[in-house]
């Protein structure tokens, strides 16, 4: 069941040497002249209905072959649709606290491996260890173009994985040592054939194709081919990764107490919209939460969305207790809070809606989000339609870690959380805090030791920020610091959380260290600047130009042909 | 006349379906207090994806079947569902991912009833939020260059004396075209910044990735548009900004498409003649930049 391409008997003998515990499953592959023609005849005539298909120069672990058989159960049962996997790939999504699209479940000479434990949905996978589903491919009928040599087939054959409407995975079962005699030259001097570009054009309808080894764009020369069909590669290996695997509820909470009903409606409609957008990979619905008692709801705002009451025993703010009752009373993986002057954008819907579905257990799910300053054209801050917004503060996704910093960096709005870890916040920290109460929430999730970060840097949350009417523009901070000494006391006493807050703080750089910076820039500038540009300066340039003449790091002819310049 | 349905026309193809059901279609309602009837059709005739017509959130839904053998383009549609559906003295076009506010139709009509001038009114456009238009209007008169399609409404008379819109673009600039023939046949063209509509569609959601169908048929249409209305003189303004725009290898595909497909087609009804608001101020740049 493992097979190895190798170069010549002597390196397969190496191999066999270097990998005796597993003798007994190797096959070699010897003379091959083509990975591309080596792949189409295994995928014809292997009998066995998978392949694990290694280069001659990689180590395999002791208990490789127990890791596979196990792999292959686990892809059987949970990601049903899969044909190929792979130990390093690139991601139609940012995981980790890298956030990285390229994980690396390998050690080789450019480095070590940069993630763990998470089978993952992948764009393409490197080809030093490969697991082929040879029934699933025979099925499908993948076949990879007739072409010469070693490189590229790995990109090739994961998109024709996709193309035939099977899974691409990264999975840390196959991890090895590799040690990869390839780089960058060689794999640039290989994606430049024109050859690759054509086949690049017959099959993908991205221009720009996403590779371990960095982007490569496809070179169109015929306009018939620029809005041509085939695989959407970000979109299509998610798809077909995810096919037929549970489907996973998310929960769009909204908090309200119904003062800005025209709001709360523009919110509702856009929720909607979403909603209308994720089609069928996960299951997004509605939620309306209040503890207001006598809240009437406008006319027709509730259709498709379910309204909850809360009945709290003491008056107060109950923004933090409002996020437990959603928690405690709605049946869903994923909780997404979303104020009641915010909005969605439907436009990315899809794509979240498949990142779930692929989402490991516990995943933290950070999107993108934006600030709009608002202003009514007709002076009535209670009509919706008559605001006009301006694009203000962009909050990128993979900016969460930041946020151990000791300020926020992900709004509310911008995460998604697993019920699990809302359930999992002790009851105190629910009764105590309440205008931090999304800080501590994304802390919490951060710290906790099973938290597993996923990025998807796309604009989804449209965050109204008004006159007044925000909390967070509130003058008086009397509540905000009463909030944050409690966070704090949270915080730093409760030792079921992960050590990351002692991350070095010099790591997690914050945008006011950044503006310093560039502050200090600014100034030398403005400095140099006007020293340039000062009367003594100028006078004596003629020497300074003298001195260059005299000690050849200016030519005549240099010279004469400023002179004449001026 | 306040019982006569008002047509709202809208071209739709089957990834906005649940869009139309569950968002647009119960918010129409709420846009005026007049009756409306809904026009829809479906831009790919070979979709199973269809509306079904009948009465649905209090809107008279009418779907119509497209019988065309192929993808029919934005202009074609409507004048399609136009030509087919008496639509009284105007009518509206919303763009199938839109959501109207409260209010918003009204809104458009009593600009078009209540505006005071010398010119009858053809077009009235709707305000987009959260990216509203960044181009000029003129905030006494609310007369702007041009009108977007996404959400307007167009006088019946002036769109029947024009011949409806120019269905050679497929997609893309029609809305320019239709707004620039009502300047120079003496109508005007006004923003009503009271009928505001959700219309999620802009810049940051363009992929990188991926070549836009409206990347590729602006540029290809600028060309078209700026030989029916400026002649040679704007066909060659319009080459030599396409050579200098930022994706040349783009540009120089819709340079050789226009010269192979459409060049010898556009119309010559409009050369010579000039206003104010018909403008070519760069690439795909119909207008000045809004002064707030």
């Amino acid at each position: 069941m493992i097979h190895v391409v190798a170069r010549s008997r002597s390196s397969a003998d190496l191999f066999l040497q270097n990998h005796l515990s597993l003798e007994a499953d190797i096959t070699f592959e010897l003379g091959t002249r083509s990975y591309f023609e080596l792949l189409n005849r295994l995928i014809k005539e292997t009998p066995e209905p998978w392949i694990c298909l290694v280069h001659d120069d990689v180590y395999l672990g002791r208990d490789f072959a127990h890791k596979l058989s196990d792999l292959v159960r686990t892809l059987e049962s949970r990601w049903s649709n899969w044909g190929l996997a792979g130990n390093a790939a690139v991601l139609p999504m940012q995981v980790g606290y890298a956030a990285t699209e390229v994980v690396r479940y390998l050690s080789d000479p450019h480095g070590g491996p940069n993630l763990a434990g998470q089978i993952l949905p992948a764009q393409s996978i490197d080809g030093n260890v490969m697991l082929l589903n040879l029934e699933a491919m025979r099925r499908k009928l993948v076949r990879l173009p007739p072409f010469e040599g070693f490189h590229l087939y790995d990109i090739v054959l994961s998109l024709e994985t996709v193309k035939a409407g099977l899974g691409v995975l990264a999975c840390p079962q196959l991890a090895c040592w590799h040690g990869s005699k390839g780089n960058q030259q060689d794999f640039n001097r290989a994606r430049s054939s024109h050859t690759f570009d054509e086949y690049l054009l017959s099959t993908v309808r991205n221009k720009i194709v996403q590779t371990i080894n960095g982007e490569h764009e496809v070179q169109v020369d015929d306009a018939g081919l620029i809005l041509r069909s085939g695989i959407d590669i970000q979109i299509d290996s998610l798809k077909t990764a995810t096919a037929g695997r549970e489907r996973k509820s998310i929960a769009i909470v909204t908090r309200t107490q119904f003062t800005r009903p025209s709001l709360l409606k523009r919110t509702l409609d856009t929720v909607k919209a979403f909603v209308s957008a994720a089609r069928d990979a996960a299951h997004f619905a509605s939620y309306l939460v209040t503890d207001a008692t006598a809240a009437v709801c406008p006319d027709g705002m509730m259709k498709n969305t379910t309204l909850l009451r809360a009945n709290f025993p003491h008056q107060g703010d109950s923004r933090y207790q409002l996020v437990k009752f959603a928690a405690e009373s709605i049946e869903a993986d994923y909780f997404w809070f979303i104020d009641d002057d915010d909005w969605l954008f439907p436009n990315e819907a899809e794509r979240l809606s498949l990142v779930i579905s692929s989402a490991p257990a516990d995943s933290i799910i950070f999107l993108g989000c934006q600030h709009f300053a608002e202003q009514s054209l007709s002076g009535d801050f209670e009509d919706a339609g008559s605001f006009r917004s301006t694009p203000g503060k962009y909050y990128p996704a993979a900016n969460f870690l930041a946020s151990l910093s000791g300020s926020n960096h992900t709004p509310f709005c911008g995460q998604l959380f697993p019920r699990r870890t809302l359930l999992s916040i002790p009851t105190k920290v629910y009764d105590s805090v309440t205008y931090y109460e999304d800080y501590m929430t994304t802390l919490f999730a951060l710290l906790s030791t099973n938290c597993f970060p996923i990025a998807v840097d796309k604009l989804y949350v449209g965050i109204s920020v008004r006159a007044s009417g925000n909390t967070i523009t509130e003058t008086d901070r009397t509540k905000w610091n009463s909030s944050m000494s409690e966070l704090v006391s949270h915080m730093v006493n409760l030792p079921e959380l992960s050590h990351m807050l002692s991350l070095p703080v010099h790591s997690l750089r914050s945008d006011s260290s950044v503006q310093s910076l560039r502050n200090q820039i600014a100034e030398r500038d403005h400095h140099i600047s006007s020293l340039l540009n000062s009367t003594s300066w100028k006078i004596t340039r003629p020497i300074r130009v003298l001195i260059e003449l005299m000690r050849g790091r200016l030519r005549l002819s240099e010279l004469v042909r400023r002179l004449r310049k001026l | 006349m306040g019982n006569t349905p008002l047509n709202v026309q809208c071209v739709y193809g089957s990834a906005h379906l649940h869009h139309l059901q569950n968002v647009l279609i119960p918010a129409l309602k709420s846009t005026t207090t007049r009756p409306v009837r809904l026009l829809t059709t479906n831009y790919d005739p070979h979709s199973q994806a269809t509306l079904e017509s009948g009465y649905v959130d209090g809107v008279e839904v009418l779907d119509v079947s497209n019988r065309s053998a192929k993808i029919s383009g934005f202009a074609e549609n409507h004048n399609r569902l136009f030509a087919g559906h008496p639509s009284g003295d105007f009518f509206i076009i919303v763009n199938p991912d839109c959501i109207p506010q409260t209010g918003s139709i009204d809104a458009l009509i009593s600009r078009k009833i209540t505006h005071k001038s010398t010119k009858s009114v053809a077009i009235v456009e709707g305000r987009q939020w959260p990216f509203e238009h960044p181009k000029e209007y003129d905030s006494l008169s609310l007369t702007t260059p041009w009108a977007s399609g996404a959400f307007s409404l167009i006088d019946s008379a002036f769109y029947k004396l024009v011949g409806g819109m120019e269905e050679m673009y497929f997609l893309y600039l029609e809305d320019v075209d239709l707004s620039w023939q009502a300047w120079l046949n003496r109508y005007s063209v006004l923003y009503e910044p009271a009928a505001s509509i959700c219309h999620f569609s802009a810049g940051p959601f363009l992929r990188k990735d991926l070549v836009s169908s409206e990347q590729y048929l602006s540029l290809r249409n600028f060309l078209i548009i700026s030989r029916k209305f400026f002649g040679e003189s704007g066909e060659k303004t319009a080459l030599s900004l396409l050579k200098q725009s930022s994706d040349r290898d783009l540009s120089e595909l819709a340079i050789a498409e226009y010269f192979k497909d459409y060049r010898e087609r556009v119309a010559t009804t409009y050369w010579g003649k000039r206003h104010r608001n018909v403008k070519i101020l760069g690439l795909n740049r119909f207008h000045e930049w809004r002064k707030e």
